[in-house]
Parts: C-alpha cells; structure tokens; sequence
C-alpha cells in the first residue's frame, strides 16, 4: 500500500483537489479531518463536480464562459461518505476481490479509526507481478 | 499465464468516424469505460470515459477519432498477464488491445488482472507486508 496518503480537508476547493490528481497522477483522494477518514473523491466526482453540484446544462455553458466553479466547490458536497476500507490485517487478496465486487479503484487502509494508507489496482498489479515473475522478466 | 486465458474475446468496438454521444451510449449501456475504435477492422485508437469527459457539451458535434487516444499500447494473446500488469502500471492505463497483425482480437483490464491475481495468490499475503 501507499504510505504518505495524499488527503484533502472537507473545505478543500474541486479545484485544488483536482490539482493533487493532476499533480500525482493519481484517481482517488481521501478525505481527512484530523486523521480521520471522513470520504473519498474520485477523479470521475471531481470532473463531474460542476454538473452534479450547478446543473449539467448550465455547467457545460459556465464551463466555457467564465471561471470554473470548481474554485468555489468544495470537495465535502462531491464526495463519497460511505467509504469501504480495510485494516492492515487484511490480505491483497481481500482488496482484490472487494475491488472487482464494488468495481472501484483504491481502498483506503484505516487502523484505529486514523487513515493508515490506501491500496490501489496498482498496487494489486505490482504483486501479482511478484507473485508470478520474482526475477522481473518480460516485454517493456 | 498467457492474455488469451483471461482477455475479453470479440470486444464491442466503434468506428472512429462515429460521434462521442454514440460511444457514451455504448459505454453506458455496456458499463464499461474504455472502446477500442476501429477503421474497417483496422484498430486505430481508444477511447475511454476520461476522453468523453473533455468533451462535455460537445459529445454530440464531436467525432471519436478527433478524442479518441493514440499511438497505442497493445499486447497480443500470447504474451504473458504479467506483460499486460507491467504495461499497465508503466504507462498508467486501465486497459490495453489486443490485436494480432493489425486486427482486433480483444481485450484486457485491471479487472481481469485482479481476477489473475485471485486465481494465483492464495490469501496469505498481508496489505502490510505483501
């Protein structure tokens, strides 16, 4: 799993949320107070963030007229609060099948109620790579 | 593990002249988020639901080939799942083609690599220490 976890605040703006995605090429944010895992925001919330929050029709003529509204979005009115995570105890291979059940991107890892880290499909592809081809053969 | 064990065979596909909002139908009503885009049954290029996205408020006036993702990264049915996992991790993508010469066979997803990854790995490996 990933360790640090790139997190946003609730009061985050979708435009600065967007610029950590950006930035790290990454799809899924967890949002944190104080440790706390409150949500998560995808790369998919976020670019559906002005439709879903302003409504889509007026959000496709703002989008090309003025300033985004993703500066005065925040990232609490997008996000998912129903977050499934799992513990550190748990195996890859409980991420992998939650994964495919939910059909979702990355897991945050929480332990005693504080964010720990969070498991991605790449994550998931790396060992299975291990798992298969320890010397790390193959095509570039 | 060779890809022709695990690939989607005979994949839906679009043709690259064809509008956004008809690749958007398809996506949405296959529930899938990337189309390969073919020229006769030439593949060309592929389109995913990030490239729809751009084109908000234009899907209908927009053609695919004009969104659509190129030069691309492909495999073929015999090379190895791992091939298809390292290709994927190295150039961050979700899918890959697969074609042999230069027609399309089908093709691959993280999805079907967590199914790989499911069948191979008893559960034993902890997310601590995989």
């Amino acid at each position: 799993m990933k360790i640090p976890v790139h997190t946003v605040k609730p009061r985050d703006t979708v435009a600065r949320a967007r610029a950590l995605i950006e930035e790290y090429r990454i799809n899924q944010l967890p949002v944190v107070v104080n440790r706390v895992l409150v949500g998560i925001v995808t790369d998919r919330d976020l670019r559906d963030a002005p439709a879903a929050v302003t409504g889509a029709a007026e959000a496709a003529t703002r989008a090309h007229l003025s300033a985004s509204p993703a500066d005065k979005i925040t990232v609490e009115s997008v996000m998912t609060t129903n977050v499934l995570t799992l513990t550190p105890a748990h195996t890859v291979a409980d991420a992998a099948r939650l994964m495919r059940r939910e059909r979702i991107g990355a897991i945050p890892i929480v332990e005693h109620n504080a964010l720990a880290g969070i498991l991605t499909r790449s994550d998931i592809l790396t060992a299975f790579i291990e798992a298969n081809e320890p010397e790390g053969k193959g095509i570039e | 593990m060779q890809i022709v064990n695990l690939m989607t065979s005979d994949p839906v596909t679009i043709d690259q002249h064809d509008t956004l909002s008809k690749a958007k139908s398809m996506m949405d009503a296959g529930n899938f988020r990337r189309v390969p885009v073919v020229d006769g049954g030439r593949l060309v290029g592929i389109l995913t639901e990030r490239d729809l996205r751009e084109y908000t408020g234009y899907l209908e006036s927009t053609r695919v080939n004009a969104a659509m993702h190129t030069p691309l990264i492909t495999v073929t049915p015999y090379n190895t799942v791992e091939d298809a996992a390292r290709l994927m991790l190295k150039h961050k993508i979700g899918g890959l083609p697969i074609i042999v010469g230069d027609a399309l066979v089908g093709i691959v997803t993280t999805s079907d690599l967590l199914r790989a990854f499911l069948v191979v790995v008893a559960g034993t490996n902890r997310i601590m220490n995989p």
